[in-house]
C-alpha cells in the first residue's frame, strides 16, 4: 500500500480513553487523541498526493476495518509546523524539494473494537498463537482505562547498506489497566492480568524480548531479569521470553492505598482543552497549556476544527498567568491559519510560541456555529458534533519520556525527541432540528401531493365525453 | 392603515365589519373564557398520564449495586475529615471546603476548590464562597460529557444539608468502582446555594471568569441536585423541578425520578405532594391539584423560591432537586435546626441505601442517554404526580384572555372620538373622515406622549439601582425608594391628569384610544410571556390585564364609580399586590416584613438575569399608572 501510494512516512493509531497525563505520566506513545487519527507524508504534487491520501485512507480502512475511509477532504488538514518540525531539525531539505505533502486527518468519532484489533493482531509475525501476541485478549484489553494501538512507517537510512532509505514498519499498542477491574489482588503475573498463556515463543521472531519498566518503589517484579538497564531515566527489568514464559512474570504492588502517591515524573507540558459558552449560536475554545518546566519552552499548537465552527482569528488570545499570578501577553512566533471551506476543508490554527518558564498559558479564540443542512446530521444519535483534540508538540532533549527512548531505530543523529500532547476531544452541540418533524411533514406533503397529483393528473389525462348510443 | 380607516365604516371587509359589531360584546366573554379554562386544568379529565418518551433511558431496568458496607461506610468520611480539621480551630466555611476536598482526593476524583466573590446587588455587598467539585473521570471515554451532581452546604430553607455531602461521598466511592460509566461525574458542593453554583457554572463555561476552574470535564448534560436535611429516616422525597425564569428540565427526567424512587420505595412526589388518597372525591382530587398547580406556577412566576438545580436550566442543563422530607415527629429532623456546630445524626443505613439506589440508577438511566434529553415536553405543567398537561392544553387559556385584550382594544379604537363620527349618514361622509382625521392628529400625539412618559419613569424606576447601587443598599433602603418612587409615579399620574382636565374642552386626549394602545401593548407582551413563561403570563394577566381590562368600562356617569375604579387600581398597583400579597405570591414569612421584594428581584435579575424585575419596572409598574391616567382624564 506504501509503495502504491508513495507514502514517505504514515502513522496510524486508534485510541479509546483519554491518557490522564497528571495520573500516568509520560505517555509510551505518540498519539493520545481519542479517535483515529492518520498522519501520512505523500510524495508527489499537490494534486496527485490528494489523490494519493484518499486510496490510503481507503486502503486502510480495508485493512483495519475501520471507518477511515470517512477521512475525506472535510476533516484533512494539511499541517506545515506541527509534524515537520522532526524533518525539518534533521536538516533532511530535499523534503520540500521532493514535493512530499504531509496530510493529517482526525476521525473523532471512531469507536476501537474488536474488529480493529484482529487485523492488526493478524500482521504480527506469530499473529495471536504464540509469543508476546497471545497474550492479547480482546475481552480484557477493552476492559480498560485507555486504549491505542497503532502502526508506523518511519523512513531511516537502510542498514543493509548504500545509505539507501527504507521504511521501518511498526505495531504499537498501549492498554492501561486497571488490576482491581479484574479482581486480581495485589500480586499477579501478566498471564493472569490477560487471562491468557503463552505457550512458546514466536518461532519465526529473530529476538524478543519484554523490557518492564519501573515506576517507583511500590512494585516489585520477579522473577529475576535477565539484565536491568535504565530507559528512560526508570529501571527497566528486560526479560527475553525465548527463554522465560512472559505470561509467568508477577507484579507485586504496595497495597493499593499507599500508593496514591503522584507519579514519578509529571511530563513537562501538560494541555487541556474545552469549549466555552452554552447555547446554539456561538462559543469559544480555550486552552491551557502549563509549562511545568522551570526553562521557556518552544511549543507548537496545532488544531483543526471544521467547517461548521467558524473561527474568528481575531479573538485569538494568548495570556500565560505565572505562579505569581501575574499575567502576560505572548505573541507567537509563527502564525499559519488556512480558513475553512464550507463543506470543503476545516480551519486549522498553527502556532510556534514560547511558554515562560512555570506557567500556564492560556489560549482563547471564539467561533460562530454554522448551521447545517439536516442531511448532513450523521444519522446517529445527536450529542453533537465531537472534534478532535489539538495536538501541542515540543522538543524534549533529555530522553525522559518513554515514547522517545523507544524510538528505536532513532533517527540518524538525533539526540531530542518530539513530544506532543493531545488535548481532550470536545462537543460542538449544534442547532439541531427535530429530526421527527421533518419525517412528520414530509409524509404528510407526501400524502397530500400524492391525493393532490392522482386527481389533477387524471383531469389532465383523461377526455371525458359523452358517448352517444349510435356510435 | 385598513384598520385605522376601517374604524370610519370606510371600505371594511366583511370580517372586520363582523368583528366591529360583536367585539363590545365578545371581550368579557373571552377573558372570562380564559380564566374558566384555567380553572378546568386541575381536572384529572384535562391532564394525561406521564410516559417515557426516551425509550433508551429504560428507568428502573439496571440492577442497582449501591449500599454495601463500605458505600455507607464512605459517607462517614467527611464527618472524620471535619472533625480531623475542626481541631486545628479554622474559620468555618473553609474547614468544609478543605475537608471535603480531603474527601473527594481520597476518593480518587480530580478535585479543586473555587474561591469566588458575589455582590448581593450590583455593586453592593460583597461575600465569599467556595466551592469544591471532584470529577469522575469515565473510564474509556472520550470525556465530552458529564453527569452532575450538586448540593449546598444549607437547604433553600436554611438548615444543614449534612447528609447530602454524605450520600454524595458514598455515591462517588461507588461510582469509582465502577466500570460502566459513559459520561464523566461531577460532584460540587457549594456553601453559597444557588449563588454558589452560578458562580462555579460561569466559570465551567468560561462567562465572565473571575474565578476560573481548571478541572473540568465535557458537556453537562443533565444535573440532579440534593437536599437531605437532617433527619433519622425520610420516607418520602420531593422533586422540585422550576427553574428561575419558567425554565423547565424535559419531562422525562422528572417521570424517571418519579418512577425510580417508587421502583426503591422512597417515593419522590412532585413538591412534596402526595396524592389524594385512591377513594378520594372528585372535590378532594381537584382541590389537591389546584393546589400544586398554584404551587408551580408560583416558583415558575416568581423563581424566589426554587432549588440549587435551578441555575443549570438557564445553561440547557436538564436539572431537578431531589429533596428529603422529615417527618414531623423525626427525632433528628426536629432538634436541629441550627446549621454548623455539630454535625446532626446520621440517616439510617436502610434510608441511605433506598436513597443511594434510587440516584444510582436515576444516574445509570441518564447515563444511558444518547443524545441530550429532547424526546419528551419541555413545556408543561403537572397537576398531579405522574400525571402531565401539555403546552398545547393549556395555551389556549393565554389566547383567550389575549384575545379578549385585543377585542376590547379594537372595540374601543371605532369608538373613539365623538358620536358624530360614527354617524351613518352618507352625505356627512367626507365631513366625518375630516373630524376623524384632525381627532388622530390631536390626540394620538398626546396619548403616545403620556404612553412614553410613564414608561420613562419605569426605565428610571429600573436604573437607579443599577446607577446608584446604593439606593438599594438594604432591604430597609430598597423599600424606602420603592415607596418614594410610588409617590413620585403618583404625582406624576396627578399631573398629567391636571393638565388635561384644564384643557379638557380642547378635547386634548381620548381616554379610549389612550386605553386601546395600552391594551394592544399589554396583549403583545402576554402573548410573547405566554409561550416563555406560562405561569408569569397568567399572574402578569391577573394584575395587569384584568384591572386594564375593568378600567372605565364605560363612559363614567357617578363620580363614585371612578372611585371604585381607582380603588381597584390601587388594590392592583405593584406596591400594594407586592405588599399584601407578599406572603402568598413569594413564600415569604409573613412577620418577615425586613426583605423587600423589589429587592430580592433585583438581586435576581442580577445573578440569574430572571424576567421578573425588568417586567415588575418596564410594564407592570407603568401599565397600572396608565390605567389610573385613563381612569383620572375627562
Amino acid at each position: 500500500i506504501a509503495s502504491y501510494n508513495s507514502v514517505e512516512e504514515l502513522y496510524l493509531s486508534f485510541t479509546q480513553g483519554n491518557w490522564r497525563q497528571d495520573a500516568w505520566g509520560y505517555p509510551p506513545t505518540r498519539s493520545q487523541g481519542v479517535g483515529a487519527e492518520v498522519v501520512a507524508r505523500i510524495n508527489g504534487t499537490e494534486e496527485e498526493s490528494q489523490r494519493k491520501w484518499k486510496g490510503l485512507t481507503n486502503a486502510l480502512s480495508g485493512v483495519f476495518c475501520a471507518s477511515l475511509n470517512f477521512i475525506d477532504d472535510e476533516n484533512t488538514s494539511v499541517p506545515r509546523l506541527a509534524f515537520n518540525a522532526q524533518t525539518r531539525k534533521n536538516g533532511d531539505t530535499n523534503v520540500a524539494e521532493r514535493h512530499a505533502t504531509l496530510r493529517h486527518g482526525f476521525l473523532p468519532r471512531e469507536n476501537v473494537c474488536t474488529e480493529n484489533l484482529t487485523p492488526w493482531i493478524k500482521q504480527l509475525p506469530c499473529q495471536a498463537k504464540s509469543g508476546l501476541g497471545a497474550l492479547l485478549n480482546p475481552y480484557r484489553l477493552y476492559n480498560m482505562h485507555f486504549h491505542s494501538m497503532g502502526i508506523s512507517l518511519v523512513p531511516v537510512v537502510g542498514t543493509t547498506g548504500g545509505g539507501q532509505t527504507g521504511l521501518v514498519y511498526k505495531q504499537h499498542i498501549t492498554v492501561v489497566l486497571d488490576s482491581r477491574t479484574f479482581e486480581l489482588g495485589n500480586s499477579w503475573t501478566l498471564g493472569e492480568l490477560m487471562d491468557r498463556d503463552i505457550q512458546e515463543a514466536c518461532p519465526v521472531a529473530s529476538k524478543s524480548t519484554v523490557r518492564v519498566v519501573i515506576p517507583g518503589e511500590g512494585v516489585q517484579v520477579f522473577p529475576e531479569p535477565e539484565r536491568r538497564e535504565s530507559l528512560a531515566g526508570q529501571n527497566t527489568y528486560v526479560y527475553d521470553i525465548q527463554r522465560q514464559n512472559a505470561a509467568e512474570i508477577r507484579f507485586e504492588t504496595a497495597n493499593a492505598a499507599d500508593n496514591k502517591e503522584a507519579p514519578t515524573q509529571l511530563p513537562v507540558v501538560a494541555a487541556h482543552r474545552h469549549v466555552n459558552g452554552h447555547g446554539g449560536s456561538g462559543g469559544g475554545v480555550e486552552t491551557e497549556i502549563i509549562n511545568r518546566g522551570s526553562q521557556p519552552l518552544e511549543i507548537t499548537y496545532f488544531d483543526s476544527l471544521p467547517w461548521y465552527l467558524r473561527v474568528y482569528l481575531h479573538t485569538l488570545a494568548i495570556e500565560a498567568v505565572g505562579s505569581d499570578g501575574r499575567a502576560t501577553k505572548l505573541h507567537p512566533t509563527e502564525t499559519m491559519f488556512t480558513p475553512a471551506i464550507d463543506r470543503g476543508r476545516p480551519s486549522s490554527i498553527e502556532l510556534t510560541m514560547t511558554l515562560p518558564a512555570n506557567t500556564r498559558t492560556v489560549l482563547r479564540y471564539s467561533f460562530d456555529k454554522g448551521f447545517i443542512k439536516y442531511t448532513e446530521h450523521p444519522p446517529d444519535a445527536n450529542r453533537g458534533f465531537n472534534i478532535g483534540p489539538a495536538i501541542i508538540s515540543y522538543r524534549s532533549d533529555a530522553h525522559r519520556p518513554l515514547s522517545c527512548a523507544l524510538q528505536t531505530p532513532r533517527p540518524r543523529g538525533q539526540s531530542e525527541c518530539v513530544v506532543r500532547v493531545y488535548t481532550e476531544l470536545f462537543l460542538a452541540s449544534l442547532p439541531t432540528p427535530d429530526f421527527s418533524m421533518p419525517y412528520n411533514v414530509i409524509t404528510f406533503t407526501c400524502t397530500v401531493l400524492a391525493l393532490f397529483f392522482g386527481r389533477i393528473f387524471n383531469l389532465l389525462t383523461r377526455d371525458f365525453a359523452v358517448l352517444k348510443d349510435s356510435d | 392603515m385598513a384598520l385605522v380607516l376601517s374604524g370610519q365604516g370606510e371600505k371594511t371587509s366583511p370580517v372586520l365589519k363582523w368583528t366591529r359589531k360583536y367585539s363590545a360584546y365578545l371581550c368579557y366573554p373571552l377573558a372570562l373564557a380564559g380564566i374558566v379554562w384555567l380553572l378546568l386544568l386541575p381536572l384529572p379529565s384535562f391532564s394525561r398520564r406521564a410516559y417515557f418518551s426516551e425509550n433508551a433511558m429504560m428507568p428502573g431496568q439496571a440492577k442497582t449495586a449501591f449500599g454495601t458496607h463500605e458505600h455507607v461506610a464512605a459517607t462517614n468520611m467527611i464527618d472524620t475529615e471535619l472533625q480531623a480539621l475542626q481541631e486545628s480551630n479554622k474559620d468555618d466555611a473553609a474547614t468544609r471546603a478543605s475537608a471535603l476536598l480531603g474527601v473527594f482526593e481520597k476518593l480518587g476524583l480530580d478535585s479543586e476548590m473555587q474561591r469566588f466573590k458575589f455582590e448581593h446587588v450590583p455593586g453592593i455587598g460583597e461575600t465569599k464562597g467556595t466551592n469544591v467539585h471532584g470529577i469522575l473521570r469515565a473510564p474509556r471515554s472520550d470525556a465530552v460529557e458529564a453527569l452532575l451532581i450538586a448540593a449546598s452546604w444549607t437547604t433553600s430553607d436554611n438548615r444543614t444539608n449534612i447528609n447530602a455531602v454524605r450520600l454524595m461521598a458514598g455515591l462517588a466511592k461507588f461510582a469509582s468502582e465502577q466500570t460502566y460509566w459513559a459520561k464523566d461525574v461531577i460532584f460540587v458542593v457549594t456553601d453559597s446555594g444557588e449563588k454558589g453554583i452560578e458562580a462555579w457554572l460561569r466559570a465551567y463555561h468560561g462567562i465572565n471568569a473571575v474565578a476560573p476552574i481548571h478541572v473540568r470535564s465535557g458537556i453537562i448534560q443533565a444535573a440532579m441536585s440534593l437536599e437531605l436535611p437532617a433527619a433519622a429516616k425520610y420516607s418520602e422525597l420531593g422533586v422540585f423541578f422550576e427553574g428561575k425564569s419558567g425554565e423547565l428540565p424535559n419531562l422525562d427526567f422528572v417521570n424517571i425520578v418519579q418512577r425510580i424512587s417508587q421502583i426503591e420505595r422512597i417515593p419522590a412526589f412532585l413538591h412534596g405532594m402526595r396524592d389524594p388518597p385512591r377513594g378520594a372525591s372528585l372535590y378532594e382530587r381537584y382541590m389537591r391539584s389546584a393546589h400544586l398547580l398554584l404551587r408551580q406556577v408560583r416558583s415558575q412566576a416568581i423563581g424566589l423560591t426554587v432549588g440549587v438545580h435551578a441555575p443549570f436550566l438557564r445553561y440547557r442543563i436538564d436539572a431537578l432537586t431531589i429533596s428529603g422530607i422529615v417527618s414531623a415527629d423525626d427525632p433528628v429532623g426536629s432538634q436541629s435546626s441550627v446549621t454548623g456546630g455539630v454535625a446532626p445524626e446520621m440517616v439510617s443505613p436502610a434510608t441511605i441505601r433506598a436513597l443511594g439506589r434510587t440516584i444510582e440508577s436515576t444516574m445509570r438511566s441518564l447515563n444511558n442517554l444518547l443524545e441530550h434529553f429532547h424526546q419528551s415536553f419541555f413545556f408543561y405543567i403537572l397537576p398531579a404526580n405522574q400525571r402531565y398537561i401539555s403546552i398545547g392544553d393549556y395555551i389556549p387559556a393565554a389566547g383567550l384572555m389575549v384575545g379578549s385584550l385585543l377585542f376590547q382594544a379594537m372595540h374601543l379604537w371605532w369608538m373613539q372620538g365623538s358620536d358624530d363620527l360614527r354617524s351613518s349618514n352618507a352625505r356627512t361622509r367626507i365631513e366625518r373622515m375630516n373630524k376623524y382625521y384632525s381627532l388622530l392628529r390631536r390626540t394620538l400625539p398626546n396619548g403616545l406622549g403620556i404612553i412614553l412618559r410613564v414608561h420613562a419613569l419605569g426605565v428610571l424606576l429600573l436604573a437607579i439601582p443599577l446607577v446608584v447601587p446604593h439606593a438599594v443598599l438594604t432591604h430597609t433602603t430598597s423599600t424606602a425608594y420603592v415607596f418614594t418612587m410610588g409617590l413620585a409615579s403618583i404625582s406624576m399620574v396627578l399631573h398629567i391628569s391636571d393638565v388635561y382636565w384644564a384643557a379638557r374642552k380642547r378635547a386634548l386626549v381620548d381616554w379610549r384610544q389612550l386605553k386601546a394602545l395600552i391594551e394592544v401593548y399589554v396583549a403583545v407582551a402576554l402573548a410573547c410571556l405566554s409561550v416563555m413563561n406560562f405561569s408569569l403570563a397568567v399572574v402578569m394577566f391577573a394584575v395587569v390585564g384584568l384591572p386594564l381590562l375593568v378600567t372605565r368600562v364605560c363612559e363614567y356617569t357617578t363620580k363614585k364609580q371612578r372611585v371604585a375604579n381607582l380603588v381597584v387600581l390601587l388594590a392592583t398597583s405593584p406596591i400594594c399586590v407586592l405588599g399584601l400579597w407578599r406572603t402568598a405570591l413569594l413564600g415569604l414569612n409573613p412577620m418577615d416584613f425586613a426583605s423587600s421584594p423589589f429587592r430580592l428581584f433585583l438581586e435576581d435579575f442580577h445573578h440569574f438575569s430572571s424576567l421578573m424585575y425588568p417586567l415588575l419596572c418596564l410594564v407592570y409598574w407603568p401599565v397600572n399608572l396608565l390605567c389610573m391616567v385613563v381612569a383620572l382624564i375627562p
